[in-house]
């Protein structure tokens, strides 16, 4: 199968002022992923851990120090403006914050619009049975046209960033943290909403989410990422019943769930992520890892294929 | 046992639109000694405004418009600044989900503590002051204390600042710790430290925890009893077990099924609640959940009222327990 989308040895470096001097910082380190059409891959991890500026990369929206980024083929690091043109439509974004990431001076018709002008889909007739489809798809009506984001709760104006994301029939969504910033109550509306769009439109989906539960719902395939690196990578089932890294099993035994099997110990890792400004030696993870050994602190793991599609970098799976 | 906290009848309006918006309506509860209680309820249902309201740290633009919050004899909505003053930070401590903005940047966390102390017992010694800090700083699980009472804030994790305010928050001894939100902004393996961290002192110094969080699966991990708020009311209040066992009011129901599981087959779509939590002062007439409700009939136009039933009380005029009683 190949890819819609595939990342080879990404590795994105920032350079940041500490005190008088300044730092690197390792965001991505040698990250290598595929999203295949119509697939849907989540990645998973804490905040640095990577998942945004990975995310970012491969959408042309950061520039990687290393590796490639492709869609369908073409190259996103350096496109040609006719390419930069067509992967912009081929791909968008959804962002986490619904109340920032549109303009509160555009109404919706305008803000769904906007995508169609810039792309010059359609005229004028087409573009305004567009927004009405689009609208109508992900739940908003008619009637909403004409009215600006502020008075729109949290849940419905995610929806006009959906709306938005999907008016240039993209064959990948990348959403970043879409049902975080909502009410609990409302999550689960977007969950599904996002979960339809997929189906009907046969969507790639780049996943990104630190909420464990809402990934097992939406996801085909996890990674999970840790301070720059995938650590585990799996079909989602597969993983949530045999997690193999030390830190997946973690973080699956760290999430709060409503359903805790009464008298099953959880796992309390000690410690906070090391800062991506260290350098690193061996395993990212070895620092709050309880199996860890001289070994795991002085060489990094490889990535090694377990079961079919099931791949971790440790030296003692579980 | 009287309890530690009575409050009656609370109910708080903010000035908007040149109009009083209520935003706590009629809220009523009590907090005994030592009992860790979770405050649950979504963005706007009033959980954090109750208790601003109780400590008197109502931001300008709101007013307690009636009711009253007892701590012990001492009556806090009316009381004056230095009896609230002496009360915040001394009996009831809070803690806030931004460690950041909560702790002040220019002065280390020792002098943090050290401040704390002072203020609410005036007889410490010095020594006996950075004593107390590093006591409370080891209580936290804060490693190599006496180095860290030397740090800024901005110098340490965000894990880290939150331990070092829930120690400045101990430092006068509370009763009572109101703690909003405080693993929000936090990463999930740093969340799960931080509750057990809370559990932990509240049963180590018989210190009533008041938890308030929009997250179910912290009120699991951290509380006994829940208060669930919606739209500024109390709909629900009960033990932690019957709420996830099956909560009596339809919105912890809803709001339960509506969450993704981590274990178990997965199910095609969630169960989603329809629509959204009413805005405040545009809740509806009568029952304020009945919208979005898959129970709604014609009684639901008419407020239901708080009600005591086995569970503990509950606000909805076809509560679970009638429910069952009905053929399906």
């Amino acid at each position: 199968m190949s890819g819609l989308l595939e990342v080879q040895h990404l590795v994105k470096k920032f350079t940041v002022a500490v005190g008088r001097e300044t730092a690197t910082v390792n965001a991505v380190a040698d990250v290598s992923l595929e999203v295949a059409a119509g697939e849907t891959l989540a990645l998973v991890g804490e905040s640095g851990s990577g998942k945004t500026t990975t995310a970012l990369c491969a959408i042309g929206l950061e520039t990687p120090t290393s590796g490639t980024v492709a869609f369908d083929g073409v190259d996103v690091v350096s496109p040609t403006r006719a390419e930069r043109r067509q992967l912009s439509r081929r791909m968008q974004f959804v962002f986490q914050d619904p109340y920032s990431s549109l303009n509160p001076r555009m109404n919706v018709a305008e803000i769904v619009r906007e995508p169609l002008e810039v792309h010059g889909i359609g005229d004028r007739t087409d573009r305004h049975d567009r927004v009405r489809d689009l609208l109508e798809d992900v739940g908003l009506a008619a009637a909403d046209m004409e009215k600006y984001p502020h008075q729109f709760s949290g849940g419905q104006r995610q929806r006009i960033g959906i709306a938005r994301a999907l008016a240039t029939t993209p064959e990948l969504l990348v959403c970043d943290e879409p049902v975080s910033a909502l009410d609990v109550s409302v999550q689960a509306q977007v969950v599904n909403l996002l979960c339809d769009l997929r189906d009907e439109h046969g969507l790639g989906f780049l996943f990104i989410a630190h909420d464990l539960a809402v990934v097992r719902q939406i996801a085909d395939r996890v990674a999970v990422m840790y301070l720059g690196s995938i650590v585990e990578e799996a079909p989602a089932m597969d993983l949530y019943s045999n997690p193999h890294h030390p830190y997946t099993v973690a973080l699956m035994s760290a999430a709060p769930t409503t359903n805790r099997a009464t008298g099953t110990s959880r796992i309390v890792l000690q410690g906070e992520p090391p800062s991506p400004i260290a350098v690193l030696q061996g395993c990212p993870f070895s620092s709050r890892c309880w199996k860890a050994d001289d070994h795991c602190r002085s060489r990094r793991p490889e990535s090694v294929e377990i079961t079919v599609g099931h791949r971790v970098a440790c030296w003692y799976p579980e | 046992m009287m309890p530690l906290l009575s409050v009656r009848g609370l109910t708080v309006e903010f000035r908007q639109d040149r109009r009083w918006v209520r935003v706590v309506d009629d809220v009523s509860f009590d907090i005994r000694a030592g009992e860790r209680v979770a405050v649950v309820g979504e963005s706007g249902s009033g959980k954090s405004v109750t208790a601003m309201a109780m400590l008197g740290l109502l931001d300008p633009a709101g007013r307690v418009a009636s009711g009253t919050a007892h701590l012990g004899d001492i009556e806090l909505t009316g009381a004056s600044r230095s009896t609230l003053e002496d009360v915040r930070g001394g009996r009831i401590a809070m803690v806030f989900q931004d460690s950041l903005s909560a702790l002040d940047p220019v002065f280390t966390i020792g002098q943090q503590i050290d401040s704390v102390l002072r203020r609410h017992d005036p007889t410490l010694s010095r020594a006996q002051r950075t004593e107390r800090s590093v006591e409370l700083l080891t209580s936290v699980g804060i490693a190599d204390p006496l180095r860290q009472l030397n740090a800024y804030p901005h110098q340490l994790s965000g894990g880290m600042r939150q331990r070092a305010l829930i120690a400045s928050a101990l430092a006068g001894n509370p009763e009572i710790l109101i703690a909003d939100e405080p693993t929000t902004a936090l990463d999930v393996t740093v969340q799960a430290q931080v509750v057990e961290l809370l559990v932990r002192l509240a049963v180590e110094r018989s210190m009533a925890l008041v938890l308030i969080t929009h997250d179910l699966g912290v009120v699991g991990d951290a509380a006994e009893r829940a208060l669930v708020m919606y739209c500024g009311r109390i709909v629900e209040d009960t033990s932690v077990a019957d709420l996830f066992a099956g909560p009596q009011h339809p919105y912890g129901a809803a709001l339960l099924a509506s969450i993704p599981s981590m274990d178990g087959p997965r199910p095609e779509r969630l169960d989603a609640i329809p629509g959204s939590p009413p805005r405040a002062g545009h809740a509806p007439e009568g029952c304020a959940f009945a919208p979005r409700c898959q129970y709604r009939m014609n009684e639901c136009g008419v407020e239901p009222p708080l009600v005591n039933v086995a569970s503990g009380r509950v606000a909805c005029h076809l509560p679970r327990h009638t429910r069952s009683e009905m053929p399906e």
